[in-house]
C-alpha cells in the first residue's frame, strides 16, 4: 500500500475508499521519558460520533493530537481513510485553548473562509462558491447573522461553532474536539452536543475528548475510557462499568450506590496536566 | 466681492507655493518618494508585527543590523551606496539567528533576543568608533538621513519595497493562516515554518530600507505606529493593512515638509507625525469604547 504521491489529497478522493474512517493501531506515545499512550487500538466507521473520557493526564489530548498529525506516534501507526493523518486535509482539529488571538482583526466569515484556503491551493483567491460554502457551513452551525461580526465578540459557545464551521468549509471528514464543553453553560453545551448529531448524518466523524461522564452516557453512541492505556472501547453503557471506572480513575473516583442507580464522581478540573504545556 | 475672491485665490496659491517649493530639489523630491516607499512597506510588513507581538524582535532586528553597516562603512571608505547591501546581508543573518535562537533555548525568547541584539549593536558602535570624527556618521546610522538618498539608493529602496509588498499580497491567506492560527495551519498542512522564516526576512528587508530615512533607533516606529493606528480604526485586516499603508506615506511625506520647513531632523519628524496621527486615532476612535478586545490600554 503506497502513499498517494500528492502532497495534499482533497477529502472526497479519500471519502470513495471502503473502509475505515479511521484506524488506530498499537499506538504507543513516549514524551520526556513518560508514557503518554500505550498500545492504543480501535477504529471508527464513518459518521461514528465517540467520547474519549478518562482522568487528567490520561493521554486524551496526546490522542487527539496523533490522530491530527501533528504528532508522530514513537509507535503504531494512524490510518485516516487509509491514510497517514499527515498527508491530507481531511481532519480537523480543535484543540482545548485554541492557539488563537481573539483580537485579530478578522470577522466569523473571514476564519470561516479560512478553512477553505488549503482547497484553493498557493495564489488563488477565494471566489463565489468559496462564499457560498462558507455560508453553508455557518447556516449548518447556527450563526449564519454572526458572519460579519468580529471575532472579540464572540460568546465561548460561539467560538466553537466558529471553528466548527471552519472544519466543514475544509470539508474535514474527521472531526477532533478537545474539551469543547469546558467553560461552556449548559445550555451551549447542549447546543455544541446537538450539533455533533447533526453532523453525524453529513457523514462526519466526531472524536471528542470529555471530562463530563454523563454527558458520553447520554450522547455519544461510543465511547473510549483511556487511562494512558485503553480501558475500555464500545457503547457507553457497556464501557463505564463500576470496575473498568475505578481502573480508569483510581482513588479520583467516588462511587455511590443511591435508590436510583449507582453515581460516579470524578476529578472534573479540567485544568489539570492533561493539557501539554511546552 | 472682488476683494475676498483675490485673497482667496491668494491664500491657495500660497499653499500650492508650499507644497510645490520642496520638488524644486532634486534631492528633496527623491527623499520624498523614499519616505512613500519605506512608510508603506513598512506599514504592510508591520502589520504583521503588531499583531503577532514581534515589536521587540523588530527593535532588535534595526539594531543587529549596525555591525553589518559598519563593516560596509569601513570597506568603502567614502563610497557610501555598497551599504545598503552590507545592511540586507547582516538583516538576513540576523533575522535568521533570531529565528533560530527563539525557537529553542534555555532563556525566554526575549531575554535571547536581547542579548544578541545589545551585543551586536555594542559592537557595530566599536567598529564605527575606530574611524576618526565617526559621531556624524554615526548620527546618520543611529537617525538616518532621507535628504542624502542617491539616485541608486531611490532604486533601491523602490525595488526592495515593490518586492516585499508582492510577496505580503501572493501569499496574503497563508500569512493570515499561520499568523493567525499555527495550529490550524499545520493541520492544513501548509508549510509553517517557511512562512514564518519568510515573514522574518521580509521584515529585515523592509528594516535596511528603512535605515536611510529613519535610521536603526527609531525603524521600529514605522513598523508599528501606522499598523497600530490602522488598527484602531478597523476591525477587517486587509482594510487595516492598506489604511496602514496610507498613513505610512502620509507619515513619511508630511514628516518630510515639516522637516523642510522647520529644520527639524527627518528622522525624528517622520516619527512625529505617525505618533501624532496615532494619539489622534487613539482619542477619537470607535474602538475605544470596546474595552474587550484591545491590544492597547492607554
Amino acid at each position: 500500500m503506497r502513499e498517494i504521491p500528492t502532497h495534499r489529497a482533497s477529502c472526497s478522493d479519500l471519502l470513495h475508499r471502503e473502509g475505515s474512517a479511521v484506524e488506530v493501531r498499537t499506538v504507543s506515545v513516549v514524551r520526556a521519558g513518560k508514557t503518554a499512550l500505550e498500545g492504543i487500538t480501535f477504529h471508527l466507521d464513518p459518521g461514528d460520533l465517540l467520547a474519549v473520557v478518562g482522568p487528567n493526564g490520561a493521554g486524551k489530548t496526546t490522542l487527539l493530537q496523533v490522530l491530527s498529525g501533528t504528532l508522530p506516534p514513537t509507535s503504531g501507526e494512524v490510518r485516516i481513510f487509509g491514510h497517514r493523518p499527515a498527508r491530507h486535509i481531511c481532519i480537523a482539529y480543535l484543540p482545548q485553548r485554541p492557539g488563537v488571538d481573539f483580537r485579530f482583526p478578522v470577522t466569523v466569515a473571514d476564519v470561516v473562509m479560512m478553512g477553505r484556503t488549503a482547497l484553493l491551493g498557493p495564489l488563488r483567491r477565494p471566489g463565489g462558491p468559496d462564499r457560498e460554502r462558507v455560508a453553508e457551513a455557518l447556516s449548518l452551525v447556527g450563526i449564519a447573522p454572526l458572519a460579519r461580526r468580529p471575532i472579540d465578540r464572540l460568546s465561548g459557545g460561539e467560538q466553537q461553532r466558529m471553528f466548527i464551521a471552519r472544519a466543514i468549509a475544509q470539508e474535514a471528514n474527521v472531526l477532533l474536539l478537545d474539551e469543547p464543553l469546558a467553560g461552556l453553560d449548559a445550555p451551549a453545551q447542549e447546543g455544541i452536543l446537538e450539533l455533533l448529531g447533526r453532523l453525524r448524518a453529513e457523514q462526519i466523524t466526531s472524536i471528542v475528548a470529555l471530562h463530563e461522564l454523563d454527558l458520553a452516557q447520554a450522547h455519544f453512541p461510543l465511547a473510549l475510557l483511556l487511562n494512558v492505556r485503553a480501558i475500555g472501547f464500545g457503547p457507553p453503557g457497556e464501557v463505564f462499568t463500576p470496575v473498568r471506572l475505578r481502573e480508569a480513575y483510581g482513588t479520583g473516583l467516588r462511587l455511590f450506590d443511591t435508590a436510583s442507580g449507582s453515581i460516579a464522581l470524578s476529578d472534573t478540573c479540567c485544568e489539570g496536566g492533561d493539557h501539554d504545556r511546552r | 466681492m472682488p476683494s475676498a475672491t483675490h485673497a482667496a485665490k491668494e491664500g491657495t496659491t500660497t499653499v500650492v507655493d508650499l507644497i510645490a517649493s520642496p520638488f524644486a530639489y532634486p534631492f528633496m523630491v527623491r527623499a520624498l518618494l523614499a519616505a512613500a516607499v519605506v512608510g508603506a512597506t513598512c506599514a504592510v510588513v508591520g502589520t504583521y508585527v503588531v499583531l503577532q507581538g514581534m515589536a521587540f524582535f523588530g527593535d532588535a532586528l534595526a539594531h543587529s543590523i549596525l555591525p553589518g553597516v559598519a563593516v560596509g562603512y569601513l570597506v568603502h571608505r567614502g563610497n557610501r551606496e555598497p551599504i545598503l547591501l552590507w545592511a540586507l546581508g547582516t538583516a538576513l543573518v540576523a533575522a535568521l539567528g533570531v529565528g533560530a535562537v527563539s525557537r529553542r533555548g534555555r532563556f525566554r525568547e526575549d531575554t535571547a533576543i536581547g542579548i544578541v541584539f545589545a551585543g551586536m549593536f555594542a559592537l557595530g558602535i566599536a567598529l564605527i568608533s575606530t574611524v576618526r570624527g565617526y559621531a556624524v556618521d554615526l548620527t546618520h546610522f543611529l537617525f538616518g538621513n532621507v535628504l542624502s538618498v542617491s539616485p541608486t539608493d531611490l532604486g533601491l529602496t523602490a525595488g526592495i519595497g515593490g518586492l516585499v509588498v508582492l510577496t505580503v499580497v501572493l501569499f496574503y491567506k497563508e500569512f493570515l493562516i499561520v499568523s493567525f492560527d499555527p495550529t490550524f495551519a499545520a493541520t492544513l498542512r501548509l508549510r509553517t515554518g517557511l512562512f514564518r522564516y519568510l515573514l522574518l526576512l521580509l521584515i529585515a528587508v523592509t528594516v535596511v530600507i528603512a535605515l536611510k530615512a529613519v535610521g536603526v533607533a527609531l525603524v521600529l516606529a514605522m513598523l508599528i505606529t501606522p499598523p497600530a493606528t490602522a488598527y484602531l480604526l478597523t476591525r477587517r485586516m486587509a482594510r487595516m493593512m492598506a489604511l496602514a499603508a496610507v498613513l505610512g506615506v502620509l507619515s513619511g511625506v508630511a514628516g518630510l515638509y515639516l522637516s523642510f520647513y522647520l529644520g527639524i531632523a527627518s528622522g525624528a519628524a517622520i516619527v512625529l507625525v505617525a505618533t501624532l496621527l496615532f494619539l489622534l486615532a487613539l482619542l477619537f476612535s470607535p474602538r475605544r469604547q470596546g474595552a474587550r478586545g484591545q491590544i492597547f490600554t492607554l
